[in-house]
């Protein structure tokens, strides 16, 4: 299946169907999936589930994509919403320790650096995800957005729903500490 | 970690080489969640309910024994302030359940 973007989201609004859905879940669940890795200090599971999420939220909402921003810019603001979201929620509940075993695992495994394999071939893909993890929600967000996808300022801007001077400090800041982390990281390994 | 930390080449080699997350189900287990939620239709949905309702209304109605619960009920009531004390704590004792219950949810 060779159709645009818009022609399967059509299909999908006007005709209700499951193929086209389908096939839009298959173009980007590889880029989502990463993305949301990368910006949970790849903690899998948890990637994926909010992947799963965002695809549902985004079949329950298609009706109301304009078509204005990629669609893929649209995923990400849900994705990104979603991300903010369950990151309050664990918060809170840390904070007022209700955390349950398997939750707490969720929200601390991609924390533990003694937890990845090393010398594999997402090694770099992973510790960059474990560097990124140390930097605010939005910084990570807006610098995966802007170095990695290569999202313009304006773009960033809308799917963060943030002012775009807020994208430029964010991504300038953002820089800066990820360089301090992984300078930190540099000077642990030839010590 | 010994490799180079600019962060904006760091980035070009990792787009460079951002592997292919294999499917293995992931999309299955969309559609199947999608699938699940969207289960019977708000009319369908609203149809048994009200179905479900009437019968339990016609089996109470011809069931319930209302004259001998009628008789039951007071033909007066007297205020007093252990009733009104009474009433003030089964209130909160409803609210603290339904602020439990919409905290646990």
């Amino acid at each position: 299946m060779n159709l645009t973007d818009q022609a399967l989201i059509d299909a999908v609004v006007k005709e209700d169907s499951h193929r086209a859905f389908a096939e839009l879940v298959k173009r980007y669940q590889s880029p989502l999936r990463y993305s949301l890795r990368q910006l949970t200090g790849w903690n899998e599971a948890l990637a994926d589930d909010l992947a799963q999420e965002t695809f549902s939220k985004a079949q329950s909402a298609l009706s109301s994509f304009q078509g204005k921003a990629k669609f893929s810019s649209w995923l990400y603001r849900i994705a990104y919403n979603l991300m903010l979201s369950h990151f309050r929620v664990a918060r809170n509940r840390e904070l007022t320790g209700g955390l349950t075993g398997r939750e707490e695992q969720s929200l601390w495994l991609s924390k533990d650096h003694e937890a990845i394999v090393p010398n594999e071939p997402l090694q770099l893909h992973r510790d960059l995800a474990q560097a990124m993890n140390h930097l605010s929600d939005n910084q990570r967000m807006a610098l995966h957005l802007s170095l990695h996808r290569e999202c313009t300022q304006r773009e960033i801007s809308d799917i963060m729903s943030i002012p775009l001077g807020t994208v430029k400090t964010l991504i300038a800041r953002g820089k800066i500490s990820l360089r301090e982390q992984l300078a930190d990281w540099k000077s642990r390994d030839t010590s | 970690m010994t490799r180079e930390t600019d962060i904006d080449s760091l980035f070009a080699q990792l787009r460079s080489a951002e592997p292919c997350i294999q499917d293995r189900g992931f999309s299955t287990q969309v559609l199947l969640e999608l699938e699940q939620k969207a289960g019977l239709s708000f009319f369908k949905d609203a149809l048994i309910t009200m179905l479900f309702t009437l019968i339990g209304c016609l089996l109470s109605y011809a069931f319930f024994p209302i004259a001998e619960f009628v008789v039951l009920l007071p033909s007066s009531i007297h205020i007093s302030p252990m009733s009104l004390l009474t009433l003030g704590g089964a209130v909160a004792l409803a609210c603290s359940a339904a602020y439990w219950t919409l905290k646990n949810d």
